[in-house]
């Protein structure tokens, strides 16, 4: 291995890898990142057994084939803190990779790079492509409502479902459920589905988001693999069955409210203040054109608060926990937000008045 | 350690019939879920485990074991395959702990790196504790296709049942002496006298005798039990001796007093020929008069204890420890 580079090509593509890699490791090769150059291109792979990115950047000339896995934080905070333009030169010298740079020179230590668990290219059961911005904005609306560290695994995670044209993407904690449909181009016999873990999903939405830019993604039985021009990102998948979101979604809510998003969600995060700190329960009485909001805790605090909504109909009154209905206010994206309930111990449907394609599930509380 | 394996196992001669067992139901894809591998210490079930493991793991096996030569195989010889997990307890006699079983649970509920099995190799299973074999249950009755657990363990009463009946039982008893004499002075590459007393020093298990072999006081054993008796025949100071004996490893050191004890009830109770340290009878048989039948069973209940002591988290004082076992001791003399 001999090549040289630019330190400003290498250095944010060496970030996105190195921040794949956990610092914790057990094994000594996980916290390293492979290098190969092969022609023209050098890839980083970075992996922490779950989650692979593998980065390719252009070299300026053609170099012979070579790998190497070298400890990825020093070779990042090496590259980091060289000074700016300058021309980095990698040799492989018994074992050793020696890094020149200036009047800088380093040695680091490296393992075989067929130690590194690396993935060969799979083929995937289902493949499309979607815009990066897209893709985001379908996860960012659901992650919120995904478990964590739920013994029922298979809420760990995101749901990506795909039909002919269309991708689901679910989120429950058993509490409550987020749900976002994407128009894609796609042909499939029969949905598929594949639960990505959390991890994956986050990294997902902070790895691609380039409004002006395409990905595709392939989803197999065991992974979901997202690429881009100069990014490839693979997860493990949760191996287990997501529950029927659909049984979940309230079909009978008659009951419809509208309000302005922003008065509503001012109000809510006003009153919570005063809720039970743990278990953040609010009392929501609807009357015909008016929505009080009723807080109190075990201090005998109390706070309440009354806004104008669009609303017509009986008296109702139901609670909730404040937090799970301010989540979903923050990522509803138009001034106005609809409630749909049935009674007090229905979930309520939550939507954005001007767009349907993702919907909310919240469960009351008994309060 | 069982990461410390870098290398392609094969099963040991006198586990053929197993090995054979579970490769005909691998191929009739009959294999289950969660094999528990049942034995006394100290035969090689956690090399059969890991062997499993890598036949199981390997693209090409070759003649029913892993070919050492495919990618999985590289991985796993650099112990980074991400399919394969080995657990153990952090240190060695200690508990295997609820967190390290969580990082089972997760693995389980993950898919595959490769497109083949998932293996866990737990080693040994009655290390888990209540907590840790509770958060296990519920993988090991449902994991998800392609997936093996396997739990080995050297004392199937330490586990809780609620685990044993999850999983289907693979026996492997201590094998015919002959096989385990030729395998052993195979592996000493020594004479036979040696190897002969090794083997009967661990009770017959051919890879305990081995690793007694590597273990660098089994010259002091001799020593060890010529003042052990010495505290049974008043000849020695018991605090004296426990002070004498504090350099050794208190772990395996009571396992050899378990050993002497059981030998020496069979002694008592007129089985000489069954005495599995046949090197120390003549000591036995002469102290046997002067043994009380019922307080050394005290004793040997009490020992049994010590183990679970030591194994436990708590961290007791080896010289408190070793004292009130040989005070026990002392008193055994009727």
């Amino acid at each position: 291995m001999n090549f040289s580079i630019e330190r400003e090509k290498l250095l944010k593509p060496l970030q996105q890898v190195v921040g794949v890699v956990e610092r914790r490791q057990t094994l000594p090769v996980l916290s390293n990142v492979l290098m190969v150059v092969d022609g023209d291109t050098l890839a980083l792979t970075g992996t922490d057994l779950e989650v692979e990115l593998v980065a390719r950047i252009g070299l300026e000339q053609s170099f012979s084939h070579a790998e190497i896995t070298v400890p990825a934080k020093k070779l990042l905070d090496i590259c980091k803190s060289l000074p700016e333009e300058s021309q980095i030169q990698f040799i492989l010298e018994d074992q050793k990779l020696l890094i020149k740079a200036g009047r800088s020179k380093f040695s680091l230590a490296t393992l075989p790079a067929n130690e590194f668990p690396n993935l060969e290219d799979a083929v995937g059961q289902v493949s499309f492509s979607m815009n990066q911005g897209y893709l985001k904005s379908v996860i960012d609306r659901t992650a919120f409502a995904m478990a964590q560290q739920d013994v029922r695994f298979y809420l760990n995670g995101m749901l990506f479902e795909v039909s002919t044209n269309l991708l689901r993407t679910v989120a429950t904690d058993g509490h409550r459920l987020a749900l976002c449909k994407a128009q894609i181009q796609c042909e499939v016999e029969k949905p598929f589905q594949s639960i990505v873990p959390r991890k994956g999903v986050l990294e997902l939405a902070k790895l691609f988001s380039d409004v002006d830019a395409d990905i595709s993604i392939a989803l197999s039985g065991n992974h979901i693999r997202v690429e881009s021009a100069d990014l490839r990102f693979t997860s493990k998948l949760i191996d287990g069955k997501f529950p029927d979101y659909e049984r979940v979604l309230p079909k009978q809510g008659d009951k419809n409210v509208l309000a302005d998003k922003t008065e509503m969600r001012q109000c809510f995060s006003r009153v919570a203040i005063l809720s039970n700190e743990k278990y953040r329960g609010v009392r929501l009485r609807l009357e015909s054109g008016n929505l009080t909001t009723v807080a109190n805790n075990p201090e005998q605090e109390e706070a309440e608060e009354s806004i104008n909504v669009d609303y017509q109909g009986g008296e109702l009154e139901i609670g909730f926990n404040v937090n799970y209905l301010l989540d979903v206010l923050n990522v509803i994206r138009s001034d106005t937000v609809k409630l749909q309930l049935a009674d007090s111990n229905s979930s309520a449907l939550v939507t954005d008045a001007e767009d349907d394609s993702a919907s909310y599930v919240v469960m009351p509380m008994r309060l | 350690m069982l990461a410390d394996i870098n290398q392609i196992l094969t099963p040991h001669p006198w586990q053929q019939k197993q090995w054979l067992d579970l490769q005909a139901r691998l191929e009739r894809g009959q294999l289950p879920h969660a094999l528990m591998l049942r034995g006394t210490s100290g035969t090689g079930k956690a090399h059969f485990a890991v062997a499993l493991a890598q036949r199981l793991l390997c693209e090409k096996p070759v003649a029913q074991a892993a070919c050492g030569r495919c990618k999985p195989c590289l991985l796993i010889k650099a112990g980074s395959h991400p399919d394969l997990l080995l657990m153990e307890p952090e240190e060695a006699g200690k508990a295997i702990k609820v967190d390290q079983v969580r990082g089972v649970v997760e693995f389980v509920s993950r898919t595959a790196q490769f497109s083949g099995y998932r293996v866990a190799v737990i080693c040994p299973a009655e290390a888990m504790n209540v907590n840790a074999s509770n958060a296990l249950l519920k993988s090991l009755e449902e994991p998800g296709s392609r997936t093996l657990l396997i739990l080995v363990t050297h004392q199937v009463s330490g586990v809780l049942p609620t685990i044993r009946s999850r999983c289907q039982v693979v026996d492997f008893p201590v094998p015919p002496r002959s096989e385990a004499l030729t395998w052993l002075q195979g592996s000493l590459g020594e004479d036979a006298g040696k190897a002969e007393r090794l083997l009967n020093v661990a009770g017959g298990a051919p890879v305990a005798a081995l690793a007694l072999s590597q273990s660098d006081w089994i010259g002091e054993r001799a020593t060890v039990a010529q003042h052990w008796l010495g505290v049974l025949t008043g000849k020695r100071d018991p605090v004296r001796t426990a002070e004498s004996w504090q350099g050794f490893p208190l772990l395996e050191l009571v396992g050899w007093l378990l050993a002497w004890q059981v030998d020496l009830m069979k002694v008592a109770a007129g089985a000489p020929a069954q005495v599995v340290n046949q090197d120390l009878l003549g000591d036995f048989s002469a102290v046997q008069r002067q043994l009380n039948v019922d307080r050394l069973h005290g004793s040997y209940l009490h020992l049994q204890q010590v183990v679970r002591m030591l194994r436990g988290p708590g961290n007791p004082n080896p010289q408190l420890l070793l004292e009130e076992i040989l005070l026990k001791w002392s008193q055994v003399r009727a």
